[in-house]
């Protein structure tokens, strides 16, 4: 491996780890929100529930930032130290898988911690749920890549392109939400699960999660091999 | 590589456009290990774009830059030998702007193989620097201070500054001047410092590097070059005839007297060409010979 990618990977693991820290703070002050508003009854169940839930949000919240960032602020200076284009982006790939191995490493242990306090079903972190939020780490944190690189390339029309897509995406979830009828995302979210492991289609959509990664990836490298610093 | 008495990073026909506007006009450069350059231009000469490519931080349209023989261009041999510390914008809150000054000097040990943590935390504490300050909340003067810290503590073979000491007051402009020295004497290394303080860096700078206009003016030997020059004034026949032949650069005419800058070849002497005439013949400055060369041509005083 050459001192340039070693570089890197010194550097945007750091990026990754500090990353993985502040998911998981962020799940655990949404846990500990959730236990002071619940009643207690249902505490334990609740959080059992939830808990990788709100590690997936925190996930999302969180790669958002770094992503985004990514090509704003870190690359750059990054080149401007004189490592290579190459060797750069190589490693924030890496950072992308190691971050969501980061995540399910968190889910798995977060699952089994707090499921252990209930005897209520939890959202099982099995097998294609964990598929599935790999895959759907990965693609979130190179959407965000490709929203950086644009907010990079083409300034402030890229940050509007994001805030839009993020209006539209809050509408839909949150319409989604409501005209469901059962209330919660989590509802939702399992109901889904259930349904598409089921048929095969949670395979498919978790391969299509990874195409869409895959395309958005080679779109980054074709701005970022010639991007100005 | 070669070895080290023998490195060079030179380019070869750079060109750059920016859209419809072409900005680099085949520019050929060469330097060599064990100097101090100052690269002197207008704003918006291309100085900054120029080396910006030297350094592969931004593609040349054309052209091709190389060190020791090997391409610059995503090549991190090369670019190991090579530091760009680039002016910070103090109106850019994002980028590199958004880390604490600590973040920044721990990036810097990173990627610059040769870094000295001992020399950038001595200078950290001599500039006074707070490290946990980030810099965008600097002011101007601090942030050069930053930029000025990891140029010197890279250790880079090519440590390139672009406006190092935009903002600091004149007793900093001073110290960065002895430890620019001081460093270049220790290390020997090749240092290109860009600046509009020309006459105050002049005595540091062994070549001068000319842009105008996205070309390469001239790149000569700093003393030379400024000998070279002299301000010639007088009568306007005495001053046209002295100086007929002889490059000339910037005349001002008021009534029938005459003021014009001068070029002698080298091995002539200015007082050749003017001891037939009653002239008055001035040295120039660094700073004088640059406004001669790349200043606008002076209307001629009219009195009514």
């Amino acid at each position: 491996m050459n001192q340039g990618m070693i570089r890197n990977l010194k550097y945007q693991g750091r990026i990754m780890g500090e990353m993985l820290l502040y998911t998981l703070l962020t799940a655990a002050a949404m846990l500990v929100w959730q236990a002071l508003t619940t009643p207690l009854s249902y505490l334990a169940a609740n959080l059992a529930v939830n808990s990788v839930l709100f590690l997936v949000f925190a996930a999302f919240i969180w790669s958002a930032g770094c992503f985004l960032a990514m090509h704003t602020s870190y690359m750059p200076y990054m080149l401007a130290m004189g490592t290579t284009r190459k060797a750069s982006f190589a490693v924030c790939q890496l950072s992308k898988l190691g971050y969501a191995l980061g995540i399910i490493v968190m889910g798995l242990i977060a699952n089994g911690f707090i499921g252990a306090l209930s005897s209520e079903e939890k959202l099982p972190f099995t097998g294609s749920i964990i598929l599935l939020v790999f895959c759907a780490t990965i693609f979130f944190c190179s959407m965000m890549e490709v929203v950086g690189i644009m907010a990079k390339r083409f300034g402030k029309w890229g940050m509007i392109a994001y805030v839009i897509i993020c209006m539209i995406m809050g509408g839909v979830v949150g319409g989604t939400v409501a005209m469901s009828g059962t209330g919660t995302l989590a509802d939702i979210a399992q109901h889904l699960i259930h349904w598409s492991s089921g048929n095969g289609l949670l395979f498919a959509a978790c391969g299509l999660l990874l195409l869409l990664s895959a395309l958005s990836t080679l779109l980054c490298w074709r701005i970022y091999r010639k991007i100005e610093v | 590589m070669n070895n080290v008495t023998t490195q060079t990073l030179s380019c070869t026909g750079i060109t750059k456009t920016y859209g419809k506007t072409e900005v680099l006009h085949g520019v050929d450069l060469t330097l060599e290990k064990g100097k101090i350059y100052g690269l002197i231009g207008r704003n918006g000469a291309g100085k900054t774009t120029l080396l910006s490519i030297l350094t592969a931080q931004n593609p040349a349209t054309s052209g091709s830059v190389v060190f020791d023989g090997a391409k610059v261009w995503e090549n991190q041999e090369a670019l190991d030998h090579i530091c760009f510390s680039r002016e910070l914008n103090p109106m850019t809150s994002l980028g590199q702007n958004s880390f604490k000054v600590k973040e920044y000097l721990r990036m810097a040990a990173t990627y610059y193989p040769n870094w000295d943590n001992a020399y950038a935390e001595r200078m950290v504490k001599e500039f006074g620097l707070d490290k946990k300050k980030r810099i965008a909340k600097l002011s101007k003067g601090m942030m050069s201070m930053v930029t000025i810290v990891v140029a010197l503590a890279s250790g880079a073979d090519f440590t390139i500054l672009d406006e190092p000491v935009a903002g600091l007051d004149v007793v900093m402009r001073e110290r960065f001047y002895d430890l620019l020295l001081e460093n270049y004497t220790e290390t020997g290394r090749t240092f290109i410092v860009s600046t509009h303080i020309i006459e105050e860096a002049a005595n540091v700078f062994e070549e001068v590097i000319i842009i105008k206009d996205g070309r390469l003016l001239m790149k000569e030997n700093t003393e030379e070059l400024v000998a070279s020059f002299a301000h010639v004034s007088g009568k306007a026949e005495d001053v046209d005839a002295a100086t007929a032949g002889l490059e000339c650069y910037r005349a001002e005419k008021i009534g029938r007297s005459k003021a014009i800058c001068v070029r002698t070849k080298p091995g002539d002497s200015i007082r050749k060409h003017t001891e037939k005439y009653d002239l008055d013949v001035e040295p120039m400055n660094l700073q004088k010979v640059f406004v001669a060369l790349c200043g606008e041509e002076k209307q001629e005083a009219q009195f009514a």
